[in-house]
């Protein structure tokens, strides 16, 4: 059960992400749940105080990055989705994201699409970068390193089905997990990229 | 501060512009029905149409991100396009079996377009993918057509090779037939030609004989002393010769092609086509008066071809002379006979006196010369009444009396006044009568007598002693039949025709009876035929003689019956 109140301070969380996301979404949620499932989702939207652009939004268009993962937990919550649901979501965001239709030049290779992923996260948030700590071929692993302030897990989770999708463009064997570390005391999301 | 508000202004121009971008490609990508994959250059599908995922099946979330060979299943070809065109800039109709997501294979067209980034590099390659299928199919069946089409017309070629050889071979065994058959034809023509030739000569001498026969005939016609007319068988005038043109005074050319009715119009033609009747009926020597100086004799002749009437001849003989001749002989009998009726008359009375004794007795034999004299003179009497009866006859002065009289009893009175004679002769004479009353009939009696009288005398005079002699009468509707029958010497065949001329006997007859003027039977005949009537006879030489009359019964006497 969602806390409103939490939603509220969730929706003032500095930075903006790009309207995309919110396409992206509502299309997953439309081939798995249908229209009712949209409808439905913006109904719970609304009555938590929240008007989330699903169907109008622009790709392009910078929106607040606390709407985005409201958007995450009221999917979650209304249609009862694990985690791992969510993470498919990002998995398969991807496929159908206008953004990463401009970004395809650099999906050529493996070493271009890690020297372009700062580039990525650029092009999608206002806040925070993205900072590539290894990327070995030989031992076939990526360590991508994410510095921002502290978002929601959910967001984490999301962007690791996300990551791994991207990776596979390159190589379909590629595998992306999540971890939390701390250096010098800061906390750093990190994306663990196998294959 | 100006700087970054022209810096806003520029920037958000420019997300106007890309939101536009956006837009139009995002239509443009789902619009185009032409299937279009975006593939990285490790063969990854990167981003796909909206009419690839109805053509294949799968959506994005299933396709992207997938290796080429999911939807094309030769993973040489997927590498040899990649290796193309990473070194071409396009590549073209290249075939390919596409795989559905059903499994469905479906025979493509695959089209790329490389992409490059800003510094030229390889990036990726736009592929289009069109279905064939129907296109194949078509194909394959026109291939497999034209296969068949072909096989068939290979055969038909061969099988009309076959016929063209077993054709040129028929024609051209026609061919020496029909020059064998031509040759041996026109030797034939050559022959019928030559035949032709002498027909041709002949039919020519032939024509010539013909024209000559011809033109010997028009000269005869033409001279010939009667007068011709030749009727053609619708009996229009075709011919008249120079003497016709003469009698009636009249030109051929006005009267060619006429028929008898046209020619009646002619004044001078009237008596003869009065004659000749519409149809010209047969007609034997008609005396034809056409002026006092000329008298013709008209007679026809039926032209028969096969049996088949072709035309009627008209003969006008002119019998002007014999006319005169007869009139002048008549009239010299005539003047004759009144010259001596008168001598004789007072001979006969003389006589008489000499044998009444009223001139003094006189010896037997004084008397018996007298007596021969008497009769000789009777004789001679009864021959000037004879010839001037003939004279009367043949002037037409020979005027009977007719009275409506029964004939029954004037056959009574002659057969009565002969009885004596028959006795002498020792002839039978029978008179048959029918039981019924006869009509009465229209009669000159004085000269029905002498008919009758006639007929009697010949049938006594020339049947042998024990002969028979029947008179007998029949009743008809019409007309009362009279009949003399003998057992006589009868007429020789070849005088027949000549029984009722003037001063006919027969050669036998002759022998037997010197008396006898030879006029009764021309006098009978006039008098029956002037009564209406008939004669005729049958006869044969020692056959007897049946000599037939008949009297036309009135109308009104017949009904009265």
């Amino acid at each position: 059960m969602l806390d409103k109140e939490e939603l509220k301070k969730i929706f003032q969380l500095k930075g903006e992400t790009r309207g995309v996301v919110f396409q992206t979404d509502a299309q997953y949620i439309l081939m798995k749940e249908g229209e009712d499932g949209l409808k439905e989702l913006e109904k719970r939207a609304a009555e938590l105080g929240f008007k989330i652009p699903y169907r109008t939004v622009k790709p392009l268009d910078w929106e607040p990055i606390g709407l985005r993962i409201i958007s995450l937990l009221l999917i979650q919550d209304t249609f009862g989705w694990p985690d791992s649901k969510i993470r498919e979501m990002g998995y398969f965001a991807p496929n159908v994201s206008f953004i990463i239709k401009l970004l395809m030049k650099y999906f050529v290779s493996i070493e271009k699409t890690i020297k372009n992923a700062p580039r990525y996260w650029v092009q999608h948030h206002t806040v925070g970068e993205l900072i590539v700590d290894k990327a070995d071929q030989k031992q076939k692993e990526i360590v991508i390193r994410m510095k921002a302030p502290e978002f929601h897990p959910i967001f984490y989770t999301y962007l690791e089905g996300y990551y791994e999708r991207v990776a596979r463009f390159t190589n379909s064997n590629m595998v992306c997990q999540h971890s939390k570390t701390t250096i010098d005391g800061e906390l750093f999301h990190i994306y663990k990229i196998k294959w | 501060m100006v700087k970054i508000k022209k810096e806003n202004k520029t920037e958000k121009l420019l997300k106007e512009n890309l939101r536009e971008l956006t837009s139009y490609i995002g239509d443009f990508w789902d619009f185009i029905p032409m299937p279009i994959i975006l593939v990285n250059p490790l063969n990854i599908i990167l981003s796909i149409s909206k009419s690839f995922e109805r053509m294949s099946g799968y959506n994005a979330y299933e396709i992207v991100g997938e290796s080429l060979t999911k939807v094309i299943a030769d993973k040489n070809l997927v590498e040899d396009l990649r290796k193309e065109i990473a070194k071409k800039e396009e590549i073209l109709n290249q075939e390919a079996l596409f795989l559905a997501k059903g499994g469905e294979e479906i025979k493509v067209n695959l089209s790329a377009k490389k992409r490059r980034d800003e510094k030229g590099d390889f990036i990726g390659y736009f592929l289009t993918i069109v279905d064939i299928s129907e296109i194949k199919a078509l194909q394959e069946s026109l291939e497999k057509k034209i296969e068949e089409r072909t096989r068939e017309l290979e055969e038909a070629k061969s099988s009309l090779e076959i016929k063209v050889r077993a054709r040129t071979r028929e024609i051209k065994e026609l061919a020496d037939n029909l020059e064998n058959k031509v040759k041996e034809k026109t030797v034939g023509l050559v022959q019928s030609k030559e035949a032709l030739i002498n027909i041709l000569e002949d039919v020519d001498e032939e024509r010539k004989i013909a024209e000559e026969e011809r033109k010997k005939t028009m000269a005869i016609i033409e001279n010939f002393s009667d007068g011709l007319l030749v009727f053609d068988e619708e009996n229009r005038l075709s011919l008249i010769n120079p003497q016709a043109e003469d009698f009636f005074n009249v030109k051929a050319k006005d009267l060619i092609g006429k028929s008898v009715l046209e020619l009646s119009i002619f004044p001078a033609l009237k008596p003869l086509t009065k004659i000749l009747g519409k149809t010209i009926r047969g007609v034997f020597r008609e005396e034809l008066p056409i002026e006092e100086k000329l008298t013709l004799e008209v007679s026809t002749v039926t032209l028969k071809r096969e049996q088949k009437k072709i035309g009627t001849l008209v003969i006008l003989h002119d019998v002007t002379r014999e006319k005169i001749v007869e009139r002048m002989k008549t009239e010299f009998v005539s003047l004759a006979a009144h010259q001596l009726r008168t001598p004789l008359s007072a001979i006969k009375w003389t006589l008489r006196m000499l044998l009444d004794g009223d001139l003094g007795v006189i010896t037997k034999e004084q008397r018996e010369f007298v007596e021969k004299s008497y009769n000789s003179n009777e004789r001679m009497i009864s021959l000037i009444n004879d010839l001037l009866d003939i004279t009367r006859i043949e002037e037409g002065r020979f005027l009977y009396k007719p009275v409506l009289t029964g004939i029954e009893s004037i056959v009574q009175f002659v057969v009565d006044s002969y009885q004596e004679e028959v006795e002498k002769r020792k002839l039978k004479l029978e008179f048959k009568k029918p039981q019924e009353k006869l009509p009465r009939v229209m009669l000159d009696i004085e000269k029905m007598r002498l008919v009758i009288q006639n007929l009697l005398d010949n049938a006594v005079k020339y049947t042998p002693s024990g002969g028979r002699v029947t008179i007998c009468l029949k009743s008809g509707k019409k007309k009362i039949e009279i009949s003399v029958k003998d057992t006589g010497v009868g007429v020789p065949k070849d005088q027949q025709e000549r029984v009722f001329t003037k001063f006919f006997r027969g050669a036998n007859v002759m022998r037997m009876e010197t008396e006898g003027t030879g006029l009764g039977l021309f006098i009978s005949k006039n008098i029956i035929e002037a009564h209406g009537g008939k004669i005729w006879f049958e006869s044969g030489k020692g056959e007897g003689t049946i000599f037939y009359f008949t009297i036309p019964v009135p109308e009104e006497a017949g009904e009265n019956f």
